[in-house]
């Protein structure tokens, strides 16, 4: 029969271990192995009797470790358990069995084994995670940097920057358990005797678990949205901006209409510190007639088809945020344009000229594109004026130069 | 100069190297004959004895002449036997000194 119980004390603090192991043979409980997680020893229940564990370090191969099995067997000493890359625990029932180590000095020199392995390992064990934490930042830095102007997903923010601070934290840990270690072999090379560190007796992990691994992964879901932004109605919403109609639109190109069609969309608003204002506007006008060649007239048209525009506008604190967003928001369209020319649906985008600048006096930046979007001509303007951003995907019949002014209008009247 | 830079032998290292200055000697022979040479003052557990064997063999003061399965036999090298005369040097001064202000 087995039982299980939790180690009170760390495999570095050596007397601490061997006399627990001690105590527990003289309650008939004999080391057997440890549990996968090295947070329990598993024993054996025997009759109680006197027993000496002793820890032996690692040595610098297991192939030198394993030929001292034999000779260690010969003096009495049983191998009984392993600590992976720490030590080897060893049992002996006889009395008259000379110590493992019979001189504190040696056992500092056999130390250096332990030592060596345990900085390799925690070496590689602490710079993984940052290893990956890098790589994952070079992947999705974008994401990141979009987060922290725009306050999109402040959950995955948090949980980043938790792990930014609690990284160096666990890499104090490392140097604290190697000061250990190296505290242990300095008292041995003076031949003091070690003394053992006060016994944890609860169930650490738990503990640990309970007061800082729970209440982290619980307060970025209390604290924190996963996604910021509200989304509502176009008739809801309050628009910093009211933008250009179909009709004044499709005004400025060959193709006039002559009502208004039916508009329906929705409206996505955030704020972060950085761009306190940030609106994203979607706009569906359905019309069953198309405009004919003069004025005023529609012919009808079997095969409904969609007027669309989107309207992204930010506003920022400063005119370098602002830039910043402009590349963001820029960045973010062309990628768009790009895939969508491989998307399998009526959305899919053909004939694409990319983003290309334009001149246009009292704006910092002026970009466009033209594509064609289930059959209709379509364009992509991005600009960038002072502190503003606005990013429009328009589809209809008046080209970008005609336009541009009903934006830029909208852009001088404000809301009240 | 013996060549060996970590300072001067503990009493089991000593008598480990000591062990072997008559003739080559595995593990078992050298705690008997630690033990009968100290008359039981110091024995030698085979955690110190092996690590202590592995450090000679690193510093190249002892090397290995042969394995028989488990048995394996080391012989003093000539390094080996200049650090011990040097420690025997050592621990003679100490002893000459500690005499000479106890008369």
């Amino acid at each position: 029969m087995t039982v299980k119980k939790p180690i009170p004390c760390s495999f570095f603090d050596i007397p601490g271990m061997q006399q627990w192991l001690d105590e527990m043979a003289l309650q008939g409980l004999f080391l057997q192995d440890f549990t996968r997680q090295m947070d329990k020893a598993v024993f054996e229940v025997g009759e109680p009797k006197p027993m000496r564990y002793r820890l032996d370090p690692v040595g610098k191969s297991k192939k030198a470790d394993l030929a001292r099995e034999a000779p260690y067997k010969e003096a009495g000493w049983v191998f009984a358990a392993y600590i992976p890359g720490a030590f080897y625990v060893f049992s002996c029932d006889d009395p008259e069995a000379p110590e493992l180590y019979s001189d504190p000095q040696s056992l500092a020199v056999a130390l250096d084994g332990t030592i060596k392995r345990q900085i390799m390992k925690q070496t590689v064990s602490s710079l993984f995670p940052f290893l990956l934490i890098g790589l994952f930042l070079c992947f999705n830095w974008k994401s990141y940097w979009k987060d922290i102007l725009l306050w999109e997903h402040p959950r995955s923010l948090f949980t980043l920057v938790l792990a930014a601070v609690l990284l160096p934290v666990l890499l104090l840990l490392v140097p604290l358990g190697l000061h250990r270690l190296l505290s242990i072999r300095r008292t041995l090379e003076l031949g003091l005797p070690l003394k053992a560190k006060r016994r944890w007796n609860r169930p650490r992990w738990i503990v640990l678990y309970l007061l800082f691994v729970l209440p982290l992964s619980v307060l970025p879901y209390l604290l924190f949205h996963d996604y910021a932004p509200e989304i509502c109605a176009l008739e809801e919403a309050e628009l910093a901006h009211s933008w250009p109609t179909a009709v004044q639109l499709e005004g400025t190109g060959p193709c006039p209409l002559e009502t208004e069609p039916e508009a329906d969309g929705y409206v996505i608003t955030n704020s972060s510190w950085f761009v306190p204002v940030q609106e994203f506007v979607s706009i569906d006008w359905r019309r069953t007639d198309v405009p004919g060649p003069v004025p005023g007239e529609t012919i009808s048209h079997s095969h409904p088809y969609t007027l669309y525009m989107s309207v992204q506008y930010d506003r920022a604190r400063s005119p370098k945020t602002a830039q910043h967003v402009y590349q963001l928001r820029r960045g973010s369209q062309a990628e768009y344009l790009e895939d969508a020319q491989s998307y399998n649906s009526p959305y899919r985008i053909t004939d694409l000229q990319p983003l290309e600048a334009l001149d246009c006096p009292g704006l910092d930046r002026l970009e466009a594109a033209h594509f064609r979007r289930q059959g209709q001509d379509s364009w992509a303007i991005t600009l960038l004026r002072g502190t503003e951003v606005l990013v429009v995907d328009y589809t209809g019949c008046a080209p970008p130069q005609s336009c541009l002014p009903l934006f830029l209008e909208a852009l001088n009247q404000t809301i009240p | 100069m013996s060549g060996r830079e970590k300072g001067p032998l503990t009493e089991p290292m000593f008598y480990v190297l000591m062990s072997f200055l008559r003739r080559e000697m595995c593990g078992t022979e050298i705690t008997e004959f630690v033990e009968r040479k100290t008359a039981g003052r110091v024995r030698l557990g085979p955690g110190t004895l092996y690590t202590l064997l592995a450090r000679f063999q690193e510093e190249e003061l002892i090397s290995e002449t042969g394995v028989d399965g488990r048995k394996r036999t080391y012989r003093l090298t000539g390094k080996g036997r200049a650090v011990f005369l040097e420690e025997l040097e050592r621990l003679r001064s100490c002893v000459n000194d500690g005499e000479e202000e106890s008369l």
